[in-house]
């Protein structure tokens, strides 16, 4: 007797992460430049690993300090959240112009999804074996395409929008 | 009633041939068109010949559940591929194929599991009938949550026309499915026969919903400014600039190692 309902249920969670991931989408397919940049999150800053971060490229740690100064997992959430906001950009400037270069939006896409997949691998190897060589080595990766990044950005909206600049670096 | 809903279907079909011509539909998912040709000619086809002696009958259906199967497939197939576009180029050549043979394998996978709870009153024939059916019907859910799992892992977006296509097929799937297990624990008679009207009303209502996406044009391109296009190449230049540098780094790290 409590078949039908184990099915019936499973079947009412199925269709419910199906409308809330449809949901999800279409708001994606129409959100805007600002709202992009405002879900930017801010909980860690990769100032940890980097003296001049937003500055200047790259980071100065080793991939043991990497990891520590960035709070383990913690730092390693932030940034596959914003690798997301990233690869949103991307699709942004793909779906609204014609003369942005496709393939370095692919190089775009590809690189933050690097840094997804590095995150994801360094995630699923702490879960087995806490902090071990290759979790840290995944995490250091990330952290420096993640600073990287951000440095340039930084540079970009000093060009050309200086007066969002506060609330850029407050919010990375 | 049934008459009523039938008539209604082949009118939504052949509007939505009309439209997916009308704005080319055909020439970035081809198979999803051939879909719904198929859909509207199969329909037309089975109405027509619905007088036709029951066993006659029953043959035709199953041979047109053998096709609406393959095409199906065909779209799934398609979608997934289509959802891979950003990434595409780091692919191998010749990865659909290997789509293609997931999606099946998952199939035959599910095959033994769609027969686990089987009504007792059926046929040899209804059982295999009823297990294909069902086989269909549970492939599309997991395949379509699949596609939806692994593009939020990977944060790729679908586009409007892909969004539009997956909710209809994946609606249709879910209620496909979940009247389909409905059905192994009721025996045939007036509910039986309203579960499979109200799946019918479901297909209207995809249908109406395609129609009404496909007709409405696709939202008009926002003021991309040079700036945020000069943004894009900055952050993009500095994608590669890391990975060099990392690259470099791990070979001068494992030279010396490689030395010794």
């Amino acid at each position: 007797m409590i078949v039908p309902f184990v099915q019936i249920a499973a079947i009412a969670g199925l269709a419910l992460y199906f409308g809330w991931w449809r949901g999800r989408n279409k708001r994606r397919n129409t959100q805007s430049w600002d709202s992009l940049l405002a879900r930017l999150r801010p909980d860690w800053s990769a100032r940890e690993v980097s003296d001049h971060f937003l500055w200047k490229e790259g980071i100065n740690a080793t991939p043991e300090d990497a990891w520590q100064r960035m709070g383990g997992p913690r730092g390693l959430w932030v940034m596959y959240q914003n690798a997301r906001v990233m690869l949103e950009m991307a699709d942004y400037a793909a779906q609204n112009s014609d003369n942005v270069d496709r393939v370095l939006l692919e190089t775009l896409r590809s690189d933050a999804m690097q840094i997804r997949v590095c995150v994801l691998m360094a995630l699923a190897q702490y879960a087995f074996s806490q902090a071990s060589e290759g979790v840290r080595v995944n995490a250091y990766r990330a952290a420096n395409l993640y600073a990287s990044m951000a440095a340039r950005m930084t540079q970009l909206l000093q060009e050309h929008a200086a007066a969002i600049i506060p609330d850029f670096v407050a919010a990375m | 009633m049934d008459t009523a809903l039938w008539i209604c279907g082949l009118v939504e079909e052949a509007a939505l041939v009309l439209l997916l011509l009308r704005i080319r539909v055909f020439r970035s998912f081809p198979a999803f068109f051939l879909f719904v040709c198929w859909s509207l000619v199969n329909d037309a086809l089975v109405f027509a010949l619905r007088s036709l002696p029951q066993g006659t009958f029953f043959k035709l259906y199953e041979a047109q559940m053998v096709i609406d199967s393959a095409m199906i497939f065909a779209v799934l197939v398609e979608l997934a591929w289509s959802v891979l576009r950003p990434i595409r180029s780091s692919l191998p050549r010749g990865s659909w194929i290997a789509i293609a043979a997931f999606i099946a394998l998952a199939g035959l996978l599910l095959w033994p599991l769609a027969g686990l709870t089987m009504p007792q009153y059926l046929t040899q024939q209804g059982a295999i009938f009823f297990r294909l059916q069902q086989t269909f019907a549970i492939l599309r859910v997991v395949i379509f949550l699949g596609m939806a799992a692994f593009s939020q892992l990977l944060a790729i977006g679908w586009r409007s026309r892909e969004l539009q296509i997956a909710t209809g097929l994946g609606f249709y799937s879910i209620v496909l499915l979940a009247i389909s297990v409905l059905h192994t624990h009721q025996p045939v008679g007036q509910q039986y026969h309203w579960l499979d009207e109200f799946g019918v009303l479901c297909y209207l209502s995809t249908l109406a919903y395609w129609v009404l996406s496909f007709a409405t044009k696709e939202v008009k391109q926002k003021n991309f400014s040079p700036q945020m296009e000069n943004f894009l190449l900055l952050v993009g230049g500095t994608a590669r600039t890391g990975r060099v540098a990392l690259t470099d780094s791990v070979v001068t790290k494992t030279r010396p190692k490689d030395s010794q």
